[in-house]
């Protein structure tokens, strides 16, 4: 294909190699240039290459090179690759700009990358006589864009931890503002506390003393037991206010829900015989431990029981159901949370009744201190608003719904014990 | 007859318990509305057993209380404490404060009954 001597220069233009000052430069750029630089004829032999790429191929003299391919100095898979890029690039007339390729590697094992341009190479008549490339050792660049790629990576793991840590500092600080009002609200209580009680306890002692009188007035009892209501009625409201605002002092070990269950269930029987309340139990056995305050949630589960015998004053079915779970998605097997994340694991406490559940405009309302739909007297309107306090105190959460075929579901749920 | 003081700044409150307690001829009762006077009225009427209201100016229940459980003379009488800030669910353990057994307002004249009974020395 080439007439050319040995290491000397293509005659890319049909033989007709231009002037001598121009082979000198074409030479002088082959021999210095860092880059490896080749001219190939239409069977992709080399015709010429660069000092640096006869360095690289491990030749004393760039001449070594003539009439060799690709498949002399390279894996068949690498001057296979080779070889298909120039038959395409002659066939369609179309050079390759800026290809990034891993070259080889180094003895040490490090790879090396190149930037690699292939244009096809024409004489002077515009006829097609082989191809032409440059390759350019871009390793370093190479390395510090994946260097920056992963600091890159790095700083927006760091981000997102951030806003994790955000996101807890926020939570905390609500429940500091939280902890400050309850303190506030705990001193007003004991306040109102000590100016309603102490009026009541004069009534309270002036019934006792109008009790022991004699009278020939047969309505004086019935007055006398009204007012005496009166009195418990606003005494429980304040003894209940002082319960809420107390200082929540956690008294926490490993306990089995399934033991406070039944010792709640043991407390408020005498709220559900009456009422021909059955109670169900779907317990699972060997449930793991929760770290919790056995009284408080006993409180929580007598106030639910409760609040259930009191929606079924004609009877019904009280279902309270244990189990544990592990959260796989937060809208998946736990409606919603602020909580728990996936991969937690929960023991839960199902209360369901089938009284006739809560208004749903209700609903949203019913935590909230002083909310309630029993009639008047019967409720302090403080009772879930303490359950939830508790149940906030632990870590845990509590959701309300109704069931789609009528009466309310709550759901407990606390974190297992994990030391 | 059992000698019962009552000390409470709520003077409504002492006035009706003196009533009902001495209706029931059991007791005599003597009111002090001052907690800074409650040492001294013990020295003077050497009751068998003191209420004592917690919250009240000047001097409060239990500074009154520890005063006259230091006089060697006073220290043997019971003293109950009367409350109206303490509720039920956080009676401290043993039904005590600060060592005193409580009553929290109201108060069913039975169970100020009972509880003058529990604590009354034994002639």
């Amino acid at each position: 294909m080439s007439s050319n001597p040995p290491g000397g220069l293509p005659s890319p233009c049909g033989g007709a190699a231009g002037s001598d000052a121009e082979q000198l430069f074409l030479r002088a750029m082959l021999d210095s240039s860092p880059d490896h630089i080749y001219f190939k004829d239409t069977q992709s032999r080399f015709l010429c290459i660069s000092r640096a790429l006869a360095h690289y191929f491990g030749l004393s003299d760039p001449s070594e090179a003539l009439g060799k391919t690709d498949f002399d100095f390279h894996s068949p898979e690498k001057a296979g690759i080779r070889f298909q890029d120039e038959r395409r690039i002659m066939e369609t007339m179309t050079p390759i700009v800026d290809k990034i390729e891993l070259q080889a590697s180094r003895t040490d094992g490090t790879p090396v990358w190149v930037l690699t341009s292939k244009s096809p190479l024409c004489d002077g008549q515009g006829r097609l006589v082989g191809t032409f490339g440059i390759s350019r050792d871009i390793t370093e660049l190479h390395d510090a864009q994946e260097a920056l790629e992963k600091a890159n990576a790095d700083l927006r793991q760091s981000r997102e931890n951030l806003l994790h840590t955000l996101e807890e500092l926020r939570s905390v600080q609500l429940q500091l503002v939280e902890a400050e009002k309850m303190k506030l609200v705990g001193r007003l209580a004991a306040g109102v506390a000590h100016e309603v009680k102490n009026p009541l306890a004069i009534i309270s002692m002036g019934l006792e003393y109008l009790n022991s009188q004699k009278s020939d007035d047969p309505n004086l009892p019935v007055v006398l037991a009204e007012i005496d209501n009166a009195v418990q009625r606003a005494d429980r409201v304040v003894r209940e206010l002082l319960d809420f605002s107390a200082p929540k002092k956690m008294n926490r070990a490993p306990e089995d829900v399934n033991r406070l269950v039944r010792n709640a269930l043991v407390l408020v029987r005498g709220e559900l015989l009456p009422r021909k309340v059955a109670v169900v139990e779907e317990l699972t056995a060997d449930l793991p431990l929760a770290r919790l305050d056995a009284m408080k949630i006993e409180q929580v589960l007598v106030n639910l029981f409760s609040n259930a015998a009191q929606a079924m004053e004609t009877g019904g079915r009280l279902i309270v159901r244990t189990a544990s779970r592990q959260v796989t998605g937060i809208g998946e097997n736990i409606a919603h949370s602020d909580r728990f994340r996936p991969g937690d694991r929960l023991v839960s406490i199902e209360i369901l009744d089938t009284g006739p559940g809560i208004p749903e405009a209700d609903l949203g309302k019913v935590f909230e201190p002083f909310f309630t739909t029993k009639p008047t007297g019967k409720g302090s309107g403080l009772g879930l608003t303490v359950t939830k306090t508790i149940v906030d105190l632990h870590g845990g959460e509590i959701e309300i719904e109704n069931r789609p075929e009528g009466g309310v579901h709550v759901t407990l749920l606390f974190n297992v014990d994990t030391d | 007859m059992k000698k019962i003081l009552i000390v409470d700044d709520e003077a409504g409150f002492t006035r009706l318990m003196k009533l009902t307690l001495q209706k029931t001829g059991e007791y005599e009762v003597i009111e002090e509305n001052d907690g800074a006077h409650a040492w001294q009225a013990a020295r003077r009427v050497r009751p068998d057993l003191i209420l004592m209201d917690i919250v009240m100016p000047n001097v409060d229940g239990g500074d009154a209380a520890a005063q006259i459980r230091k006089d060697p003379e006073l220290t043997a009488i019971p003293i109950v404490f009367l409350t109206a800030i303490v509720s039920k669910k956080e009676t401290p353990p043993g039904g005590r404060i600060g060592g005193f057994p409580f009553l929290s307002k109201p108060v069913s004249l039975d169970a100020l009954k009972a509880c003058i009974q529990e604590n009354l020395t034994q002639p």
